[in-house]
């Protein structure tokens, strides 16, 4: 091992996005239990929190900008550079998301419950697989996992649909309901883009890994 | 403008092989020291081609193989061949001395022949294979210095002597003094190892310009300069069992940069030994 720094910048950098990541799941878990149990508390703290994670994000894209311009990598370094990259982004948009939820819960006037509860739990369970695994297989450069990742992906648009289909009927139903409705349909799809992004970072460990471009959504 | 398509690499087929190389199965000898051994690679026309490798793993001896420099060397020899648009330069009707004019060679330290002009250098090697009129001479100077990106700079001080110039200029000169008697394959022996950063720059430019009329082969020990200017790269190493240079992978360079097949290039490249 010839460039020992490198390699040690490289880690660190690594590790940072690997906080970044658990740090933007627990945003999500947080804004999607703020919103389940009508939280306005830690609806606002998970509001609040997204700054930091902004931050850490701009943290993260300087130094790789500084270690490419400085250390000039090629194949799996650039790769990974590269990667950490993309993969920030996608986290940092998650977060985004969860702060989206979070502030949809500020601006309910009661509690979100409106029917469809069984199709909102099935979409919030298999996103939080698609998170749970999604920052695994990058922490653990796994391609494998991360073709799984993708796969779960299919299932978390068809509880969408579904429920948006629901929600929609349930508005036509009773008029009463559209407000709470229309949150949650709002918390829905910020719920089915934070897998779409989980499916970009699995996207992203398969080209890291192996330095296939493959489109998995 | 150059369009998305060339920029990830993909280029215009050659049309023949015309100024192809082919090396089958070489190997060379420094007496009885096996420098290299069974290397077997098609070198593609109009194409800048990098060998890359770390020190003594035989990159620079392969390129001299290519116009049978390495023969020079007392006790130097070759086994294999080396074929140049389909005829072996090892056979035994080739004549040496017509092989390194149509392969010619930039060597690494600028060496223009100090007692000459800048004009006399260009046409030093025309003017030995026979009589040329001063005019025709005089446009081969003009053609070979544009070519060579040198023809603004030293046009009204032609008859200046070649050691007048800057290093990067006298470089480029040696080009110029290399192209003028119209070779097919140009050998580059780290020609930017003693040149400053821009004028490094200004050779690499000048590299990919000539790619258009000439096969090129570069050795450099720069690997980010192999990265810039080649199109494909070939990458040698020792043997550590027989201590015998050889080739690991050669390949597209954005393949060779990129996602190597061969994990020692991949160390190699990205500088975890060598």
């Amino acid at each position: 091992m010839t460039r020992v720094r490198f390699a040690q910048q490289l880690d660190a950098l690594n590790d940072a996005t690997v906080i970044l990541g658990e740090q933007a799941a627990t945003a999500v878990r947080q804004a999607i239990q703020a919103f389940t149990l009508f939280d306005t508390a830690l609806a606002a703290r998970v509001v609040d929190e997204d700054l930091g994670i902004n931050r850490m994000e701009h943290q993260i894209l300087d130094s790789a900008a500084l270690l490419l311009t400085l250390q000039a990598p090629v194949a799996s370094d650039l790769r990974r550079i590269l990667g950490v990259s993309r993969v920030a982004s996608d986290f940092e948009r998650i977060a985004d998301h969860a702060r989206d939820i979070a502030r949809a819960t500020l601006r309910l006037a009661a509690p979100p419950s409106v029917g469809s509860q069984g199709d909102l739990d099935l979409l919030i369970s298999q996103a939080s697989v698609m998170l749970r695994d999604g920052l695994r297989c990058y922490a653990e450069n796994d391609p494998i996992l991360a073709r799984a990742v993708c796969k779960v992906d299919d299932g978390v648009d068809q509880a969408y649909a579904a429920l948006f289909r629901d929600l929609l009927g349930l508005m036509v139903e009773d008029s009463t309901t559209i407000a709470r409705a229309t949150y949650t349909m709002f918390v829905a799809h910020d719920i089915e883009r934070i897998a779409d992004h989980i499916t970009n970072v699995a996207e992203t460990v398969i080209y890291v890994t192996t330095g296939e471009t493959v489109e998995l959504n | 403008m150059i369009s998305l398509a060339q920029l990830s690499g993909a280029q215009e087929t050659p049309s023949s092989d015309s100024k192809a190389m082919f090396v089958d199965s070489l190997h060379a000898y420094y007496g009885s020291k096996h420098a290299i051994k069974n290397v077997t690679l098609k070198i593609m026309p109009n194409a800048v081609t990098a060998i890359i490798g770390p020190s003594g793993c035989g990159k620079s001896t392969l390129l001299r193989c290519l116009n049978r420099l390495h023969e020079v060397i007392p006790g130097a020899y070759v086994k294999g061949h080396v074929l140049l648009e389909g005829e072996d330069i090892y056979a035994p009707s080739a004549d040496p001395v017509l092989v390194r004019r149509r392969v010619g060679m930039v060597f690494q330290r600028p060496n223009p022949f100090p007692t000459m002009s800048i004009q006399d250098n260009v046409t030093a090697g025309i003017r030995l294979t026979g009589r040329k009129r001063s005019k025709e001479l005089a446009a081969i100077v003009e053609e070979s210095l544009r070519d060579a990106a040198l023809w603004d700079e030293v046009k009204d001080r032609l008859k200046s002597p070649a050691t007048s110039l800057s290093g990067g200029q006298q470089q480029r000169l040696c080009i110029a003094r290399a192209m003028a008697v119209q070779p097919e394959v140009i050998l580059m022996d780290e020609p930017c190892s003693a040149l400053d950063p821009i004028a490094t720059l200004k050779v690499e430019e000048l590299i990919a310009d000539l790619r258009k009329n000439y096969t090129i082969v570069i050795v450099t020990h720069n690997m980010q300069q192999a990265a810039r200017v080649s199109d494909r790269t070939a990458f040698m190493m020792v043997d550590m069992e027989d201590r015998t240079g050889t080739l690991v992978e050669e390949g597209e360079t954005k393949v060779i940069f990129s996602h190597p097949k061969d994990k020692r290039t991949e160390d190699y490249v990205t500088g975890r030994f060598g």
